[in-house]
């Protein structure tokens, strides 16, 4: 599958994707890619604005082990079960609510996360490109977070934008 | 391909091992980083079941009576 990097335009040329460890992280840290070049360009209009110019990495991911909650149906519902038990422990365990990148960084840290290579997940575009019909967001945006870095192959530079 | 059945039950061993000092701990950990430096590897204390401090005022301020409220208060004295 096809995957899309973007980050900064700086001095060198990235041979392999950056690692995301932020807190906005939101299936916790990994390596994150776009399932589209017009989401990983729009990322780059809106949030790579430091230097006035983004790169936009292309890569092959070789993977049958990614947990797939956008395309399948079984995926899905097992996540969303996971996600919910995790959420429910710990509400009771601790009294706090965890956020998902908690939950997803509590799951690789004991070593569950680590028998997948990664979560595909999606959510809303603010693109505007992607408001064709009115007052309803008909596309998802996508987003693979990848545990496993083994399963990068190609990873090339595929364009220079200007902000 | 992803052993879905496993990872459930892998899950669920998990949390049923899991204690609330382990998560609470793990929680603390993440929001403010390692804080067992600070704090010591030992277990959480209720501090409702410590005994109160000997100088401690029992008496509860009581926010909503009206007496703290004055017409002269310089905030809410309408400007001349």
């Amino acid at each position: 599958m096809t995957f899309y990097h973007t980050q900064e335009n700086r001095w060198a040329i990235l041979n392999e994707p950056v690692f995301c460890s932020k807190d906005n992280a939101w299936l916790g840290e990994a390596y994150y890619f776009w399932e589209t070049e017009d989401d990983a360009n729009f990322w780059g209009i809106k949030f790579k604005t430091k230097t006035g110019k983004y790169d936009i990495y292309k890569t092959e991911i070789i993977s049958d082990d990614i947990l797939d909650t956008v395309f399948n149906r079984e995926h899905y519902y097992f996540w969303v079960k996971q996600i919910e038990k995790a959420a429910m422990y710990f509400l009771k365990k601790t009294g706090s609510k965890p956020t998902l990148k908690e939950i997803n960084d509590f799951f690789k840290e004991r070593n569950i996360w680590t028998k997948i290579d990664g979560i595909l997940f999606q959510d809303i575009s603010e693109n505007p490109i992607h408001y064709m019909v009115k007052e309803f967001q008909y596309k998802k945006r996508i987003q693979l977070a990848l545990y496993n870095k083994e399963k990068i192959v190609n990873f090339v530079l595929h364009y220079t934008g200007k902000v | 391909m992803i052993d879905l059945e496993n990872l459930d039950k892998e899950i669920d061993k998990l949390f049923e091992k899991e204690t609330s000092d382990s998560l609470i701990k793990w929680l603390l950990n993440k929001r403010f980083g390692n804080i067992n430096i600070l704090l010591g590897n030992g277990n959480f204390v209720n501090m409702s079941t410590q005994r109160q401090a000997v100088f401690s005022n029992k008496n509860q301020a009581v926010f909503s009576e009206k007496d703290n409220y004055s017409e002269n208060n310089p905030i809410t004295r309408n400007a001349a």
